[in-house]
């Protein structure tokens, strides 16, 4: 009796844990970031676009951009190309197939960033520098935007497609079996029914990839390029605030305000990916809510 | 000479993988009456179904031999469309699987991939067979409605209706009340004896009573062997085979 009181409790409180924990992470970086807070104004912090640390300059929208481009170039990238090969590893390709196909992606959602960094390095870098930008007229070191989104892409298709392929795996096959007896084709099968029915199951898979792209750092700080400007085109360089941070943390603290501005930086970060989570799941919510 | 069944099969094998479900099943289906398979579970039923509008095509590791003749013409030729087989027969299966639209959508659904688009023509369509099946005075103040918010004896009516839509002749239907309440069931029951005089009904069940109640003609499936086949009063009353004595008795089940 004493004992599963004693249990519950110890579970009640791990379960809270996690809650605590944000919350101190959050509120250690609020405090560091206070300092900067109390010097400028908030909107000048976020839409200045200079940053020049050693001038007292600390405008962080270069890295809001980049956050945000890194991230939807990489997304538009890789949803297409996910959604299709889960559609056709779930719908079309024979079981053999898919047994097979599986567990390589789960192999490569596994490998560690700094490995796809490389691989962007020795060949994404390159194909967009000689090929890519000469292709659309003007020039890039290759370290730019569109690497940074080819490299991320890659780096969350794993996920989307393997997610997405369970989704679709659940689809009653006797639903499916129904839309077929009325002489539907498999394309219409798959158009009018198995979407619709699997369509907020598809939304969570992508937003599975997306957390992982908001957050991602090594990979994109290897080739995005690291130049604190908002990029005028994905041949451009970029800088996201998780580089910033990688880069610059803990080294020229000495500057005043640097210290404040990155974790005023890494704020935003959080907030971003908060904002942009419970609109994702506000959304979910109300097409489940739909769909029954 | 008539082709007396709409449906007849000759020699008809099925196998998953190397595992043989239907052994040489020889049967030819009465139009315009309701033929009733009976069989413990496991002896092949739904294979059989599914045999006749080609779903065992979807069955990866599923093989067909022999013929299934539909009006004289072998479904498995391979010149013959799918997709206008399976037009033809509507199916009716265990759970009601409503397609993730409103109640109109989900009878629409069918005209519209055939080809209909004439807005007053599909509205017309989508009533006159939701009357059909029964269900038009439930459903006509919220058609535009999530199929899904209907009751499940009210889903498996508005699938009726949704196979009738397509104007099939043959209803294929596989343990169709199982999921229901007894009042739904006798719904369902009274909507296919009211049907048979203008369709072909192929009704798998493995209640006996509902067998006596609605089957014209029985047929008995026994681990995939096609034990006897004849009327009703035949089958039900004075088998010939000792297995499906032993069956009807319930000594087997
Ligand atoms: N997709 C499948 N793969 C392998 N075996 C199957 C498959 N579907 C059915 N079977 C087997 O075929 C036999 C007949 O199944 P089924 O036609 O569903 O029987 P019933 O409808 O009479 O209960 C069963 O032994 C079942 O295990
Ligand atoms: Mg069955």
């Amino acid at each position: 009796m004493k004992k599963e009181g004693l249990a519950a409790r110890v579970s009640g409180l791990s379960a809270f844990f996690p809650v605590v924990l944000v919350s101190a992470i959050f509120l250690a970086i609020f405090l560091k970031a206070l300092p900067l807070l109390s010097l400028k104004s908030w909107s000048h912090l976020i839409f200045s676009s200079a940053w020049q640390p050693q001038k007292g300059e600390f405008g962080l929208w270069p890295f809001i951009i980049g956050t945000l481009s890194v991230t939807a170039v990489a997304f538009l990238l890789a949803l297409p190309v996910s959604l299709f090969t889960a559609l056709y590893l779930a719908e079309y390709a024979p079981n053999r197939a898919r047994k097979m196909f599986l567990p390589a992606i789960d192999l490569l959602a596994g490998l560690p960033s700094v490995i796809y960094g490389m691989w962007g390095m020795l060949m994404v870098v390159p194909l967009v520098s000689k090929y890519l930008a000469p292709l659309f007229g003007t020039s890039s070191s290759g370290y730019c935007l569109l690497t940074a989104g080819v490299v991320l892409a890659v780096m969350i298709m794993p996920t989307i497609i393997h997610v997405s392929v369970e989704v679709l795996g659940s689809v009653p096959v006797s639903l499916k079996e129904a839309a077929l007896a009325l002489g539907a084709t498999r394309f219409e099968v798959v158009r009018y029914v198995i979407l619709k029915k699997a369509r907020p199951g598809l939304l969570a898979a992508c937003i599975l990839g997306l957390a992982r792209a908001f957050g991602e750092t090594i990979a994109v700080l290897m080739v995005v390029g690291n130049v604190p400007e908002i990029p005028r085109s994905l041949f451009s360089p970029a800088y996201p605030i998780p580089a910033l941070l990688a880069n610059n943390y803990g080294e020229m603290l000495s500057i005043p305000g640097y210290e404040s501005a990155l974790n005023l930086a890494a704020l935003i970060l959080l907030l971003l990916v908060i904002i942009f989570s419970l609109l994702a799941r506000l959304y979910l919510s109300r097409l489940i809510r739909r769909s029954v | 000479m008539v082709d007396h069944g709409r449906i007849s099969l000759k020699g008809v094998n099925v196998f998953y993988g190397k595992n043989q479900v239907l052994k040489d099943i020889s049967l030819n289906i009465p139009a315009h009456s309701i033929t009733v398979i009976i069989g413990p579970s496991g002896c092949g039923k739904t294979t059989l179904l599914k045999c006749f509008n080609r779903l065992l095509d979807e069955v990866e590791e599923a093989r067909v031999e022999g013929e299934i003749l539909f009006d004289g013409q072998n479904i498995y030729a391979p010149e013959v469309d799918v997709t206008q087989v399976r037009k033809r027969m509507g199916l009716l299966s265990q759970k009601p699987q409503v397609l993730p639209m409103s109640i109109y959508e989900n009878v629409a659904f069918g005209p519209r991939i055939h080809g209909l688009q004439n807005k007053k023509k599909i509205d017309h369509v989508v009533e006159k067979y939701l009357r059909l099946a029964g269900l038009w005075d439930e459903v006509k103040a919220r058609l535009s409605e999530p199929a899904s918010r209907l009751s499940i004896g009210q889903q498996q009516r508005l699938c009726l209706a949704r196979g009738l839509a397509v104007e099939p002749e043959i209803l294929l239907c596989d343990e169709p009340t199982s999921a229901l309440d007894p009042q739904s069931s006798r719904n369902v029951e009274a909507q296919l004896l009211r049907l048979k005089e203008n369709y072909t009904i192929v009704l798998v069940t493995h209640i006996l009573r509902q067998a006596r109640r609605l089957a014209d003609y029985v047929a008995f499936l026994y681990l995939g062997e096609l034990i006897e086949f004849g009327p009703a009063s035949e089958v039900l009353t004075s088998p010939q085979d000792p297995r499906t004595r032993a069956y009807i008795t319930g000594e087997i089940s």
